[in-house]
């Protein structure tokens, strides 16, 4: 289930004085099952880019193969690209709509044309998975807290049983144990369902703890694409880029300049907690 | 002297029916007693739904109490007389900068309050190169906001409650949806504000780190000051209050990465001391432990 971008690029405005492109010349290849952190300013590209990655978008220029299919070819099915192909959006509770919240989330694999039944199962299964127990499947999902709302939502996506799952910034506005709990359970996801998961994500510390690969974007271009440890290696220009390597990884540099030796690509605090014992003979 | 003191105050959400009939009822905050300093940076803490935005929107008379009192530079916000004087003692900035922004140019859109209030003309333009300058966007002065990113946007927001001279600028969640740099910028711009102008700033954030510099920390849970396991209220200076790792746990709220690896490694055996807030204090100790 691998997603490949080919020199894809999104101009608006094309060929008037306005033209901006919002994504210049971008080509990767996600592997199946791989977790993939998105970073980038405001206005770098990432909620551009993850559009393209289920059609939403089409391409300027280059395009997009979904299983070493052309996705913007001619005759593609494009409805059968978005059940394989996740995007759950910023604030996605603003999406809810339906009376109770497994009407809503049933919603989802209906239009994908399973049977009441079929999608009832998938919904229960979906929520139960997101951490949301049987007592609330009959509530508004108005009535719910913002956390459990947030849950509801993506519950909604995991319904269509994706391969790949793509969600844009899934914490933002939520306390610290929020965010642990829907990242704990993104985290799940993948390792259980072996799901492809697309993270965008402001906050280093949190892509740092979960991807196997990140990738960064800068004003549309495609800057990094490696490992958590060798992209945090590049701190200082991740800076003059508007980001940031990991709290943990500045650590690491302070440490190193005072004397106490630790690998200088740490990035978590389990890391850290190993390195910094070891250096001090514990 | 305090700027803002609130006596056990209470409040309430009603919820009503179609007919506008009162069918139930969500208590928001129950008893709350807190006073807040002029010129003091304080931060509340809590997590979501503990009651932190509708004290917050107490301050400057948004929300009015259903019981108690809120006194904001002595005057009681229930008394309508003073609504004006004490919005304009007491500015608030919100999480979306783009709810906030009404203009299309930057510098119109900082003079809006004061024109509304009926500052002379001359004196709107010095208001607006102040708090321009003060939030490090002068340069921007004559752009539409569209143009700004988000943390642009957000300073900008700033100003515009700067140029109404208030003597308190009260923050929910200010950078919640902003990039790391942005957080950043917001952040020193506000701390710059408190400490050369003498604003008393309250902050809501989920940040912990944001929490780290400021003077006092109060966090909030189920509409009170939260309490410790060990009885005491949680209401210190960020040193005493990320002392609590297992405290904030238990409420939902975590600490700054540093202080959590600080922990971890105390957990562990080292003879580290609480409540460490920053890189250097935990390289410090840890350098001082090394040399043991």
């Amino acid at each position: 289930m691998s997603i490949r971008a080919e020199n894809l690029s999104y101009i608006y405005n094309e060929g008037t004085v306005m033209e901006t492109y919002a994504i210049r010349d971008v080509s990767f290849e996600i592997g199946d099952g791989t977790f993939v952190g998105l970073i980038g300013h405001t206005g770098s590209g990432k909620s551009t880019l993850i559009q393209h990655l289920n059609g939403l978008l089409k391409p300027s220029r280059g395009t997009v193969y979904f299983n070493g299919e052309d996705i913007f070819a001619e005759g593609y099915n494009m409805k059968a690209l978005r059940g394989h192909v996740g995007l759950v959006f910023q604030y996605p509770e603003y999406q809810l709509f339906e009376e109770d919240v497994l009407t809503d989330v049933m919603f989802g694999p209906k239009n994908l044309g399973c049977s009441d039944d079929v999608a009832k199962e998938r919904a229960i299964r979906a929520l139960t998975q997101c951490g949301v127990d049987e007592g609330r499947f009959d509530r508004s999902p108005f009535e719910l807290s913002g956390g459990y709302k947030r849950r509801v939502a993506i519950a909604g996506v995991i319904a269509m049983e994706p391969d790949v799952l793509i969600l844009d910034e899934p914490t933002a506005g939520l306390d610290p144990h929020g965010r642990d709990e829907i990242l704990g359970m993104i985290s799940r996801l993948h390792k259980e369902r072996k799901m492809t998961v697309i993270l965008v994500s402001h906050s280093m510390d949190d892509v740092a703890e979960h991807a196997d690969k990140i990738m960064v974007l800068n004003h549309g271009e495609l800057l990094f694409y490696d490992t958590p440890r060798e992209v945090f290696k590049h701190a200082a220009e991740l800076e003059s880029y508007g980001l940031s390597a990991p709290e943990i990884t500045y650590l690491a540099a302070d440490l190193n300049a005072a004397g106490i030796s630790v690998d200088p690509s740490m990035s978590t605090i389990e890391e850290a907690k190993e390195e910094i014992l070891k250096a001090l003979g514990r | 002297m305090n700027i803002i003191s609130a006596a056990h105050v209470v409040y309430d959400y009603l919820i009503r029916d179609e007919n506008d009939k009162v069918v139930d009822k969500r208590t928001a905050l129950r008893d709350v007693s807190l006073e807040i300093a002029q010129g003091s940076f304080v931060c509340l803490l809590g997590h979501n739904g503990s009651g932190k935005s509708t004290f917050a929107k107490l301050i400057n008379a948004m929300n009015l109490p259903g019981e108690g009192t809120v006194l904001v530079s002595g005057m009681d916000t229930k008394d309508e007389s003073h609504l004006l004087d004490i919005r304009m003692t007491a500015g608030m900035v919100f999480q979306n900068p783009d709810n906030q922004i009404i203009s299309n140019v930057v510098e119109e859109d900082v003079g809006f309050g004061p024109e509304n209030i009926g500052v002379p003309e001359d004196e709107i333009l010095q208001r607006v190169d102040e708090a321009l300058q003060k939030v490090g966007m002068t340069a921007y002065r004559l752009k539409s906001p569209n143009q700004l990113s988000g943390g642009q946007k957000q300073r900008v927001a700033i100003a515009g409650i700067v140029a109404m001279r208030p003597k308190c600028i009260v923050m929910d969640e200010p950078t919640a949806m902003l990039d790391p740099t942005g957080r950043k910028d917001v952040l020193s711009a506000v701390h710059e504000l408190n400490k050369k102008e003498g604003v008393t700033v309250v902050l809501i954030t989920h940040y912990m780190e944001e929490a780290v510099d400021a003077d006092r920390v109060v966090v909030l849970e189920k509409g009170e000051i939260a309490k410790a396991s060990d009885g005491s209220l949680m209401d210190g200076t960020p040193r005493e209050i990320f002392s609590k790792v297992e405290d904030l746990r238990r409420l939902r709220l975590s600490v700054p990465v540093i202080t959590e690896l600080g922990y971890e490694l105390k957990q562990a055996g080292l003879p580290l001391r609480d409540g460490i807030l920053t890189r250097d204090e935990l390289v410090k100790e840890l350098v001082r432990i090394k040399a043991q």
